[in-house]
């Protein structure tokens, strides 16, 4: 696949939000920075934590077919490392820098980091295509978080149910975000910039 | 009329009260097969982890528990995974990238903290909130399944797991891609919530 | 003074090694515990592709498969027999909403011959239709499933591509390439 395809696929036909599911859970979360900060933050991580994983995989795991124990050294080598790099980040100087930091090292330990560092290593991709597609990815997560938010804010206005107010009402949006992001064929895009 | 109002504790079930673990819920689990398998996985190391991280922690050095307990979460995410593509290769293979992030699963990592956290917590508690997210993990594939494409598939071992056709044309065939996942979470945590206020209940 | 000071950082430093210890040798025992079932279910499915692949193609199974990173299929075998080698594979084949397993056995320029359903995820999938590998057989020799990009804009093309047929395309085209690869460093 062309980087364009790629970027396209990552970021809208296969978005990690709203058609894998990953980062349901801190979609929720109000107290969230700003978004410069949280594109920034994950985008660090992310991108950090994809080629690690593929190297390891693809240069080590593989060739002695070991594959299984990149879940293992996801979990020993490669979150510890990259918690010491966002403290490391998050104690110097700037306020921005330290905000970065420490989203980051939130971001580490969930399903969104270990989730798109599995997709973009378990895919086929050379390196290059690997830190393109979680960049991607990231960016794709970012953009439905920002819609969902929109929405909540909207949703908070209106007169719902009791019963609905809240998360399950952000769900519901969530759901049918989904189904227009679904609108996006990927067969289509592929064939078009693939 | 009672004049009285008492505030009752409880814990609000996992998934449709606290919305934790929803991951694999919303996308994977669209047939009964994989909310079994990936429902189980997560139940089971939940349950590993919150009843043996008490006693090992004594033996981990106090600064390097988190990171351990955390590789013991990965480790049992790794075996559970093998043991599922030994069990039923295709249902596994399948799963893609859901069987190791049972390791990164919320209701894993809110296991992981109790069991590390200091003083003890009722094991039974711990066993029904786990019991309750695969109950309630499966009942939403099913679900998903039944209406979304008609039928229920069965985790049988094997290459080809069983099947039992239940409607001739389902209703609703958007429930088996994420949004309907999205959407079938968001009713029955709304349902949920009408039934703890009708009893007096009020999720935190 | 000084001295105390030093005394004092060295039990530390024990300890902080003893811990340490402990810790590697914590997470040893799991590498090998996780590493041993890897090998053990990968043996086990390693056999079971042999002998899929053996009944497909009639031919012997290559002792070695070669490791290949690809979405789904994670080997490729040598098949010796009379005439050209061939290479085998066994592959997840399928969409978010139904997925299969089936065996391919391929030319070396990556010309897909021959092809059976193994199993499938989930009841009435397409890939269970009788004949329906049959659209790519003789494809995959250096160019995609259609034979050229611009073929596979054709509304011809696009109106046989459902998600199952883009997807078996996908994953034909990533096999035959690594085939190819395979192929080339055996020469």
């Amino acid at each position: 696949m062309s980087y364009l395809g790629i970027v396209l696929v990552s970021a809208f036909a296969s978005n990690v939000l709203l058609a894998y599911g990953l980062g349901v859970c801190p979609a929720f979360r109000r107290d969230r920075e700003s978004p410069l900060v949280s594109i920034l933050a994950l985008g660090l991580v992310n991108t950090l934590a994809a080629a690690a994983l593929w190297i390891l995989r693809v240069l080590v795991l593989e060739p002695l077919r070991l594959g299984s124990l990149d879940v293992l050294l996801f979990a020993v080598l490669v979150a510890p490392a990259l918690k010491y790099l966002a403290r490391a980040v998050a104690s110097l100087e700037s306020p921005l820098l330290r905000k970065i930091g420490s989203a980051a090292d939130e971001a580490v330990v969930g399903c969104l980091v270990f989730g798109i560092a599995l997709l973009s290593s378990r895919s086929g991709y050379l390196l290059p295509e690997a830190v393109l597609a979680s960049a991607s990815s990231c960016l794709g997560y970012w953009a439905a978080l920002v819609l969902l938010e929109a929405v909540r804010e909207r949703l908070e206005l209106s007169d719902l149910p009791a019963s609905f107010r809240g998360a399950p009402s952000v769900l519901a949006s969530a759901g049918l975000m989904a189904m227009a992001f679904m609108g996006i064929d990927l067969t289509l895009v592929k064939n078009l910039v693939g | 009329m009672s004049m009285e109002a008492r505030r009752e504790p409880f814990t609000p079930d996992p998934l449709l009260g606290a919305l934790i673990g929803l991951c694999p819920v919303v996308a994977a689990s669209d047939s009964l097969a994989d909310g079994v398998i990936l429902g189980l996985g997560a139940a089971l190391s939940a349950l590993v982890l919150g009843l043996s991280l008490p006693s090992l922690k004594s033996l981990m050095p106090a600064r390097l528990r988190s990171p351990m307990a955390f590789a013991l979460a990965a480790g049992l995410a790794a075996l559970y995974g093998l043991a599922a593509e030994a069990y039923s290769p295709l249902l596994a293979k399948g799963l893609g990238i859901y069987l190791p992030l049972v390791a990164v699963n919320c209701l894993v990592l809110a296991s992981l903290r109790r069991g590390l956290r200091p003083g003890e917590d009722s094991a039974l508690g711990l066993a029904a909130t786990v019991f309750l997210y695969f109950l309630v993990s499966v009942l939403v594939a099913g679900l998903r399944e039944v209406l979304g494409a008609g039928r229920l598939t069965l985790p049988t071992p094997g290459l080809s797991p069983r099947s039992l056709l239940i409607l001739e044309s389902p209703p609703l065939r958007l429930l088996v891609a994420p949004a309907g996942g999205f959407m079938v979470l968001g009713c029955l945590a709304a349902a949920y919530r009408l039934v703890q206020r009708v009893r007096g209940r009020r999720l935190p | 003074m000084s001295a105390d000071k030093s005394n004092k950082g060295i039990p530390a430093k024990k300890e902080t090694l003893a811990e340490n210890a402990v810790a590697a040798a914590f997470l040893g025992l799991l590498a090998v515990l996780v590493a041993a079932a890897g090998l053990l279910v990968g043996s086990g499915a390693e056999r079971e592709e042999r002998k899929a692949l053996a009944e497909l193609s009639g031919r012997r199974v290559a002792p070695l498969a070669t490791a290949v990173g690809g979405q789904g299929f994670e080997r490729v075998y040598g098949l010796e027999g009379k005439g050209a080698r061939r290479y085998g594979a066994v592959a997840l084949v399928g969409t978010p909403r139904g997925s299969a397993l089936a065996a391919f056995v391929l030319a070396a320029d990556g010309e897909l011959e021959a092809a059976r359903l193994l199993g499938e995820g989930t009841a009435g999938q397409p890939y269970s239709r009788e004949g329906w590998f049959s659209e790519f057989l003789g494809r995959g020799a250096e160019r995609a499933y259609p034979r050229t990009k611009a073929a596979s804009r054709s509304p011809e093309a696009l109106s046989g591509a459902t998600e199952s047929f883009a997807a078996t395309a996908d994953l034909l085209e990533s096999l035959s390439a690594a085939v190819r690869r395979v192929a080339e460093k055996k020469e």
